[in-house]
């Protein structure tokens, strides 16, 4: 009996078994590749979301522990089939009703759209059997091998949320909290790198149990790799992460034909209460503002770009603020350990401005401090362009080398154009969208630029959206520019005392 | 041999469940696993099939280390156990398909015939069967492809009187062709075929032997003496001494004719009033050997 007729006599097994189980998810998740049809069913839409992510895990586990590994009792543990053959069932099993509605749900949502039939198919594929579900499919069935049940399998999990909460909080009361690498675009190297063990991981820990049965070795290396994972988490601070990030730069001599400089002056400052000062106080976050009580005080600095490339752009992944005495020692100030600030999306082009927050106990503990100094750091990217394309805004969707596929709409009544575009594989770091001819500080970037290198980007697909406001009546033409990242490097200021200059030449102005 | 183990040693945590165990059962034999709840029987069966990966030891089936076998061997042996975990909502007539698919050897005639033997409502869902019910489902699933070899882990229990005639009469159907291991707590009803018969003890194998040989070492004694015996100093091979006034009964496991087991009486007690010896069956061979491990416990 060859291998193929022993795992068709076990899917088929597993079909007849499941098949409504796997029909109903599998329904669900053609649905979910239509966004339209899923917005206007309102709340019902979030609880249907929650719904399909616990039936696809569900279904997963159930397969699975219908032939479990850890088991002395499962009747296909004496029959004439490897587990190799079972595992390929399964996965064939989970490939057929959650993968291929999920491929074929994003086709014909693309074609419902109105893309092409080759948009579609990599549509289909990329955004069908995105990174993420690949990767849960992986790790849910390398749980149902290491596990007996469903049963165990909840107690497990259920102890294992147990476990990373309180992982969680011992973490941040260490003082480690702040330090994710967020919207800086370098956020792969802490995601990446865990993805990657994950994967391994799973895979190891599949091989082991279907090919060798030794739950006990496979345990191991899920528990080494939750150690592993976690310890990196803690190691990866945000300077490490950008460590990694700079030591993989394409060109990192380039950086120096970037040039920054910090607006000289005191810092502008204005009280809570000030007018203008709302709209900037509700970008901080409720925990911020508490921290900085009520008699605090909003102040800004500046970077100014005084020299960058034609075409370039310098993005500031983060900055920070950071107070030292004369000894060069920092002075903490709340447990955020500087003061609080709001970031802005920066268009990386003439200069950005970040406001901070801090409380006047602060500032009277900083300003009596004799000789203090502020030193700014920024952590900085330059960004080439790459790829451009050049089109009217008539709503047709074309491919363009580099960018993906694109179209434009104009829509005259809300004076403004929507940009979309969608790319499958070796992404761009960022894509800027701007009315032809108009100057590159008019353009719109798509959200957080992404630096993972190229070669770690094969996977996967993004979507891409902008929104330009024009003022005239006609079908505008359209530039999208696909950026690339060049050099990550950083720069520092330092300047005396707390506000831009020596504390009796910038105090806090009176109400 | 068919079934060969050597040192077989298997533990749980602290316990030891089973102990340096060897056995060998040779080919054609019906071999009765025998012992109290929790003796090793279940571990060591599951060590055979390398359900279980012993940890010490090894065991050979069919020729070829237990560790090593691969889906091909498993064509020649067939494994039931009571407490099987089987596609429950899978219905009979589903479940033997699916059997059949994995099985080129399956022989269709004798599904056939054990089927209608069995009186199996085919359409059921496994999950809804009688235990009965179930276990014949099993047997067929362990018998239609004729193995080499047949491990039964309890295959007659819980089941009814009646039940327990129908699959003890499909699993005689094999026996002659295909080497037997089984182990039950219904003696009486494996006797009929038992050829062989291993005995095990809190994790140890005792003995194993020919059933013939075993019956004719094993006697159950009962002596009139002349005056109340002292039961002190008895031969170790004399099981669960009972004294009822002048009478002495126990059962001799070493028995070698009824001449040599009166002199032997004699000699310790003097003069004996009356003396007889009554064969044992497997069941009454069994439980005074679980009585007299549990007295030197």
């Amino acid at each position: 009996m060859n291998r193929l007729s022993l795992f068709c006599a076990m899917l088929r097994k597993d079909l007849r078994l499941f098949w409504p189980f796997g029909a109903l998810i599998s329904g669900l998740l053609l649905l979910r590749q239509f966004p339209d049809v899923i917005a206007q069913l309102g709340v019902v839409a979030a609880l249907m979301q929650i719904a399909i992510q616990l039936g696809v895990v569900l279904l997963m586990l159930v397969v699975c522990y219908e032939d479990a590994v850890v088991s002395l009792q499962h009747d296909w543990l004496t029959r004439p089939i490897s587990g190799v053959t079972v595992l390929m069932a399964k996965v064939s099993f989970v490939v057929l009703f959650i993968l291929v509605p999920s491929i074929i749900g994003a086709l014909a949502n693309t074609l419902y759209e109105g893309g092409s039939l080759a948009e579609s198919l990599v549509r289909g594929y990329s955004q069908g059997a995105s990174g993420a579900l690949l990767l849960t499919i992986a790790i849910v069935m390398a749980f149902a091998s290491v596990t007996t049940g469903i049963r165990q399998g909840i107690i497990v999990f259920l102890a294992g949320i147990a476990v990373l909460a309180i992982a969680t909080l011992l973490f941040s009361l260490a003082g480690g909290e702040g330090e994710s690498a967020g919207a800086t675009g370098s956020n792969w190297v802490q995601t990446l790198p865990l993805i990657l063990l994950l994967l391994a991981a799973t895979l190891l820990v599949l091989w082991v149990q279907y090919g060798r049965r030794h739950t006990r070795t496979a345990r191991i290396i899920v528990a080494a790799a939750v150690v592993i994972g976690g310890a990196y988490t803690a190691f990866m601070s945000w300077p490490r992460v950008y460590a990694v990030q700079a030591m993989l730069s394409p060109d990192p001599a380039s950086a120096a034909s970037a040039q920054v400089e910090l607006a000289s002056g005191c810092f502008p400052v204005r009280s809570l209460d000030s007018a203008g000062s709302r709209a900037v106080l509700e970008r901080f976050s409720d925990e911020q503002r508490r921290l900085a009580s009520a008699d605090a005080m909003l102040f800004s600095t500046q970077l100014v770009r005084t020299g960058v490339p034609a075409g370039h752009r310098v993005h500031i992944g983060r900055v920070s603020i950071v107070y030292r005495n004369p000894r060069g020692e920092a002075l903490t100030l709340h447990p955020g350990g500087g003061p609080a600030l709001w970031t802005t999306v920066d268009q990386g082009l003439l200069a950005a401005s970040h406001s901070w927050l801090l409380s006047n106990a602060d500032y009277a503990r900083l300003a009596a401090t004799e000789g203090i100094q502020t030193q700014i750091q920024y952590w900085l990217n330059l960004l080439e362009p790459r790829s451009e394309a050049r089109f009217v805004a008539d709503g047709r969707r074309q491919y363009y080398s580099g960018i993906g596929y694109c179209s434009a709409t104009h829509d005259a009544a809300l004076k403004r154009v929507d940009v979309d575009c969608y790319k499958a594989g070796f992404l761009p770091a960022q894509l800027m969208a701007n009315l032809e001819g108009a100057p590159e500080i008019d353009g719109r970037l798509n959200s957080y630029p992404d630096y993972t290198p190229k070669l770690l980007n094969f996977w996967g697909g993004r979507r891409y959206s902008m929104q330009l406001p024009v003022s005239s009546a006609g079908t505008p033409r359209i530039r999208i520019t696909a950026y690339a990242a060049k050099a990550h490097f950083e720069r520092q200021f330092i300047v005396p005392g707390v506000l831009g200059g020596a504390v009796s030449a910038c105090p806090i102005p009176q109400a | 041999m068919i079934i060969e183990t050597e040192n077989l040693t298997k533990k749980f945590r602290r316990h030891d469940a089973v102990e340096g165990v060897n056995l060998s059962v040779p080919e054609g034999a019906t071999c009765a696993l025998v012992g109290a709840n929790g003796a090793g029987k279940t571990t060591t069966m599951r060590m055979l099939v390398d359900i279980l990966a012993p940890d010490r030891g090894t065991a050979r089936v069919l020729g070829i280390d237990s560790r090593q076998l691969k889906p091909q061997d498993r064509l020649r042996i067939g494994y039931l156990t009571e407490n099987q975990t089987l596609p429950e909502r899978l219905s009979v007539g589903q479940y033997l398909e699916y059997l059949r698919a994995l099985y080129p050897n399956w022989d269709h005639a004798l599904e056939k015939r054990l089927r209608a033997q069995f009186e199996l409502p085919t359409s059921r869902p496994l999950g809804k069967l009688s235990h009965g019910m179930r276990m014949k489902a099993m047997l067929i699933g362990a018998l239609s492809f004729r193995p080499k070899l047949l491990i039964l882990d309890e295959p007659l229990s819980g089941l009814d009187p009646l039940v327990r005639d129908e699959v003890m009469a499909g699993i005689l159907d094999q026996a002659g062709e295909t080497t037997i291991l089984i182990s039950s707590h219904e003696l009486t009803e494996i006797e009929g075929c038992t050829s062989h018969v291993a005995f095990m003890v809190r994790g140890r194998l005792m003995f194993h032997e020919p059933i013939d040989t075993l019956n004719a070492r094993f006697r159950e004694v009962s002596v009139t003496l002349g005056q109340a015996p002292v039961i002190k100093g008895l031969p170790a091979t004399w099981l669960n001494p009972q004294v009822d006034g002048l009478l002495l009964r126990f059962v001799d496991s070493a028995f070698a004719g009824d001449a040599t087991l009166q002199e032997q009486a004699r000699a310790l007690f003097g003069p004996l009033q009356h003396f007889a010896t009554t064969p044992l069956s497997l069941r009454e061979i069994s439980k005074a050997l679980m009585r007299a491990t549990r007295e030197e416990n």
